[in-house]
């Protein structure tokens, strides 16, 4: 979580329109999932890779270490789909390598998005892209009690790191019955602090005269060029028609 | 149970998220009306939505040895009701997406359907039944968290199922396959959840009357 925080808040593209971020990342994730699978998969997880390492700069590591855990997931999860289970007559388990096509797409399809969703969270901090909830139609509330919830998150967590390693150092986790005690304690302790934290919140906002909204500056967010817009549009299109059109040649 | 980035077909993601919308806007709605009325829960809110994210990050000892983590849907259904867990369950899975990669953009609405709504509403349903039957407050939370857990693993066998059908068996085939294999991994896990739920809220009864009576704004007004 702070490794993924830290790069988008430091990233060659972290200053950039966050307008722009939004429309190529979220454009290539529809590539993925309108695009013939498993071609625009391939395609959308290369440009993903391309962008992400040469066009953005992001260290490597980081950007293959987000994507490797739920990239393993996947890979265990796709013998899944070779299983064939059937009732007729009785329960019948099958190894099905007919089905290999299906797990080959799915694969793609899902490593493609994912990529995509590591170069959005690695390039665009957490708190730019929610205020641009407002324009689809989030009201504001929301997104004011989001954006306090992303700052608070920070905070809880340090909490918790420190309570799990003081419990830890007490061997408070040695053991199933223990850790289970030590977790629920933890847990326990962590919502006290929430709720005194909120309360502790509210007696220096009414301090200040607080009736109910939580006005923040905005952090200068460079203002989206068409020109560019229009030709992330038109690459993410391109992106589209190479897929089918991998396709036809492929089948053809 | 996250279903993970790009999983999902693209018509499942669109049907998943036509049938959650519903039930999050009332939640929203439910949240404007308890702010409006009370400025101040909207920092009980926020601070709510990071320890529920927070507490959804802590490592779960399992049986098996390995490691998983809480839902916290159980929990967040008994403390704040579940209508507006739906809207913090949607804020805490889009968290977990943004600054985790966990779960994912396009699989939101059926994360949100599966471990906001429907895991959430089936625990707060056994809760409240066990608590009216004249049960204890352990037994009505540990029911409430395990088996709130349990309808979370089958809504996402079937989602899966759903997107997947079986080569022989069609939807009920893989609805088997999918469920079969959450019941060796997921039950443990949602016992162990169950367990953990029972310690906290032990704890919580015992040492933080104060903060749960001030979660009382949250509550009255998700129930009415």
């Amino acid at each position: 979580m702070h490794l993924i925080d830290r790069i988008a808040h430091t990233s060659r593209w972290s200053r950039r329109p966050t307008t722009e971020k939004l429309l190529l990342c979220l454009g290539g994730l529809a590539v993925c999932l309108a695009g013939p699978a498993p071609f625009s998969g391939v395609l959308a997880f290369a440009a993903a890779c391309a962008l992400a390492l040469a066009a953005a700069r992001l260290p490597a590591r980081a950007f293959f270490g987000v994507l490797a855990l739920p990239l393993g997931f996947l890979a265990a999860s796709l013998p899944m789909l070779m299983i064939s289970v059937g009732f007729a007559p009785g329960v019948t388990v099958s190894w099905r390598p007919d089905q290999a096509p299906v797990a080959a797409a799915l694969f793609a399809r899902a490593a493609g998005a994912t990529a995509w969703l590591a170069l959005l969270i690695l390039t665009t901090p957490a708190h730019a892209m929610i205020p641009q909830l407002r324009r689809i139609g989030v009201p504001a509330f929301l997104v004011e009690i989001m954006l306090l919830t992303y700052r608070l998150i920070f905070v809880f967590a340090e909490t918790a790191a420190a309570g799990y390693h003081a419990q830890a150092a007490r061997l408070g986790h040695a053991g199933w019955r223990r850790a289970v005690h030590s977790l629920g304690e933890l847990a326990a302790a962590l919502f006290a602090r929430a709720m005194t934290r909120a309360r502790r919140m509210e007696t220096g906002l009414a301090a200040r005269g607080f009736e109910g909204d939580l006005p923040v500056l905005p952090e200068d967010d460079a203002p989206a060029a068409a020109a560019r817009l229009a030709l992330i549009a038109a690459g993410l299109l391109l992106l589209l028609a190479c897929g089918f059109a991998a396709e036809r040649l492929i089948h053809v | 149970m996250h279903i993970m980035e790009g999983f999902l077909p693209a018509a499942h993601c669109v049907g998943w998220a036509a049938a959650s919308a519903p039930v999050v806007a009332y939640g929203a709605w439910r949240v404007k009306k308890i702010v409006e009325e009370h400025p101040n829960a909207k920092l009980l809110l926020a601070s709510s939505g990071a320890f529920a994210f927070v507490l959804s990050a802590l490592k779960m000892p399992s049986v098996t040895g390995s490691c998983s983590h809480p839902t916290g849907t159980g929990l967040g259904a008994v403390l704040f009701g579940p209508s507006v867990m739906a809207v913090m369950g949607t804020i805490v899975l889009l968290f977990q997406a943004l600054l985790l990669a966990h779960g994912g953009l396009t699989t939101l609405g059926a994360n949100v359907f599966s471990m906001g709504i429907v895991g959430p509403f089936v625990s707060y349903g056994i809760y409240k039944a066990v608590r009216g039957a004249g049960g204890s407050l352990q037994a009505a939370v540990f029911l409430a968290a395990t088996l709130g857990d349990f309808a979370t693993y089958c809504t996402t066998a079937l989602q899966l199922a759903l997107a997947f059908p079986d080569p022989a068996g069609g939807i009920a085939g893989s609805a088997a396959k999918f469920l079969g294999i959450f019941a060796m991994t997921q039950v443990p896990l949602a016992i162990a959840e169950g367990l953990l739920t029972v310690v906290v809220m032990n704890l919580l009864t015992r040492y933080s009357e104060g903060e749960l009576k001030s979660l009382n704004v949250i509550n009255q007004g998700a129930s009415a």
